[in-house]
């Protein structure tokens, strides 16, 4: 039987930090283990000046979701198609079926060594990525829509591609915005990797200097941001899907 | 006087199953109707679960192909048209809009050259007992009402015919009364034929003037019964009467619990 929780994740996660300041502020300062909390506020001004955190940042964001929104609209505007049978189709269905027994990185590799530290190979590599899976999703979602729900329309000389885009499409939109928050976190592991190893600019990048420095409290401190952001992003997406998206 | 005249000659239809076997779903399906435009009818085809009800209706309206011919008024159906529409049995309306929205919805998007105005669907929510529950949505309401959405939708397009799949099958003893009454209502008022499949003797002798019985594997008319009302209401003794001629139609057939009985 499902027990319910007594604490909620804030309560631990405050409850987290303070045990961390408590032990590592006050009773092991110095240790190789993990940096002290004020260390880490002051190397958010190391992350500013030393690593360019914003532009490395912004490069980052940019290709995560400017992918994310190209791929969204591209996939409004096949709908039809995407939900079909067709060769685009077979394309979507055959790249989602190889990612399943091929690592992305390997398809991140191949784009850096052919351009590499290009930038947008990055954002081309993030559309790709988000627009397969979306498709396949949005796909996936599509077909299991109940057919009642639809299956009278023709009789109101409705065609199929209406049907799609004014029923199919918008029924679907509350799980896709559940996906998005999925996909959010999936392209940022993407993206960071396809950094870490093109060298261009980014938030990989910052992550490889931070490493080949060995700055433990600048790289507490991106984790800290890229968790602040991952969630403020997924809050968003459920604010939105709250509040327009009720069905 | 105009009629409408629906004509169905040699229907049949078959798939290919897993297997690769054929199976026959319809078989050899005649129907001669002919209904005064001036008076409307409903026409019932009572059938166990599994005959195939819901894929006659389907190819009446024009939405699954066949062999055979089906005409309207002597025009061959080939295709969906405004002229018969299909009610499914549950799960047709649009959460994301109001009762109105969802009566509005198919002409909001439809193509179709004759689109109503306005002020007839005012007309229409009234005359199936929405009036006042136009701004709720479907999930606020309870099924009668979203049957009334249904009947709604279709009526706003004066079709000639309406087909409605087991539409009375989830609904409550009361309800159920009250969407019978508001069919026939909805019949003399609209001049529309509507053709109702249903699993409950009962409920189609107390609905319909006419009931075609029909087989299951491979689904098969076998008889036509006219019900006959001297006052226009049946009570129960003409109910029992029917019920016995339907049941001893089925045990004719190899078929000893065909259907649902009560209501």
């Amino acid at each position: 039987m499902y027990k319910l929780r007594k604490y909620s994740n804030w309560v631990i996660i405050i409850g987290l930090l303070l045990l961390w300041t408590i032990l590592f502020e006050l009773i092991l300062p110095v240790n190789s283990v993990f940096p002290k909390p004020s260390i880490v506020m002051q190397s958010f001004n190391d992350l500013l000046n030393k690593y360019f955190l914003i532009w490395n940042f912004l490069s980052t964001v940019s290709a995560i979701y400017t992918s994310m929104f190209i791929s969204v609209v591209f996939i409004w505007i096949l709908f039809p198609h995407i939900t079909g049978t067709n060769f685009l189709t077979d394309i979507v269905m055959s790249l989602e079926w190889s990612s399943r027994y091929i690592p992305g990185i390997f398809l991140s590799m191949l784009f850096i060594y052919w351009f590499p530290k290009s930038e947008v190979t990055k954002f081309i590599f993030a559309t790709l990525i988000s627009f397969t899976s979306f498709s396949y999703r949005a796909k996936y979602l599509a077909e299991n829509v109940p057919k009642e729900l639809t299956s009278w329309l023709p009789s109101f000389e409705i065609s199929s591609n209406q049907i799609k885009r004014n029923v199919v499409w918008k029924m679907i939109q509350p799980k896709l915005f559940d996906y998005l928050i999925k996909q959010n976190l999936y392209l940022w592991a993407s993206v960071v990797i396809f950094e870490y190893m093109n060298l261009g600019l980014g938030v990989g990048t910052i992550l490889r200097n931070i490493l080949l420095y060995n700055d433990l409290s600048a790289l507490v401190m991106m984790l800290i941001l890229i968790t602040i952001f991952i969630y403020s992003f997924s809050q968003l997406i459920k604010f939105i899907k709250n509040k327009y998206y009720f069905w | 006087m105009s009629e409408i005249i629906l004509d169905i000659k040699n229907l049949g239809k078959s798939f290919l199953n897993d297997s690769g076997l054929k199976h026959i779903v319809l078989e050899n399906i005649n129907l001669h109707l002919v209904v005064s435009s001036d008076s409307g009818s409903i026409v019932s085809i009572l059938a166990p679960f599994g005959s195939g009800k819901t894929t006659l209706l389907k190819i009446i309206a024009g939405i699954e192909k066949y062999e055979g011919v089906i005409s309207l008024n002597n025009k061959v159906i080939t295709s969906p048209s405004r002229k018969i529409i299909y009610i499914p049995e549950k799960h047709n309306f649009l959460p994301w809009l109001n009762v109105r929205q969802n009566i509005e919805f198919p002409e909001t998007i439809s193509e179709a050259k004759d689109k109503i105005l306005s002020q007839k669907i005012d007309e229409v929510i009234h005359n199936v007992g929405l009036s006042g529950y136009e701004d709720f949505y479907p999930s606020d309401i309870y099924s009668g009402f979203q049957l009334r959405i249904a009947l709604a939708r279709a009526i706003l397009i004066k079709p000639k015919i309406i087909l409605m799949d087991d539409i009375l099958r989830n609904l409550d003893g009361e309800t159920r009364q009250e969407i019978v009454k508001l069919l026939k209502e909805l019949t003399s008022q609209y001049k529309i034929l509507f053709i109702l499949s249903t699993t409950n003797i009962t409920e189609s002798i107390q609905l319909s003037n006419r009931i075609y019985l029909m087989t299951k594997n491979p689904g098969r008319i076998f008889k036509e019964i006219n019900v006959f009302r001297d006052t226009g209401s049946i009570n129960s003794e003409i109910i029992t009467r029917y019920k016995d001629e339907i049941e001893m139609g089925f045990k004719a057939q190899g078929m000893f619990q065909p259907v649902l009985v009560s209501l």
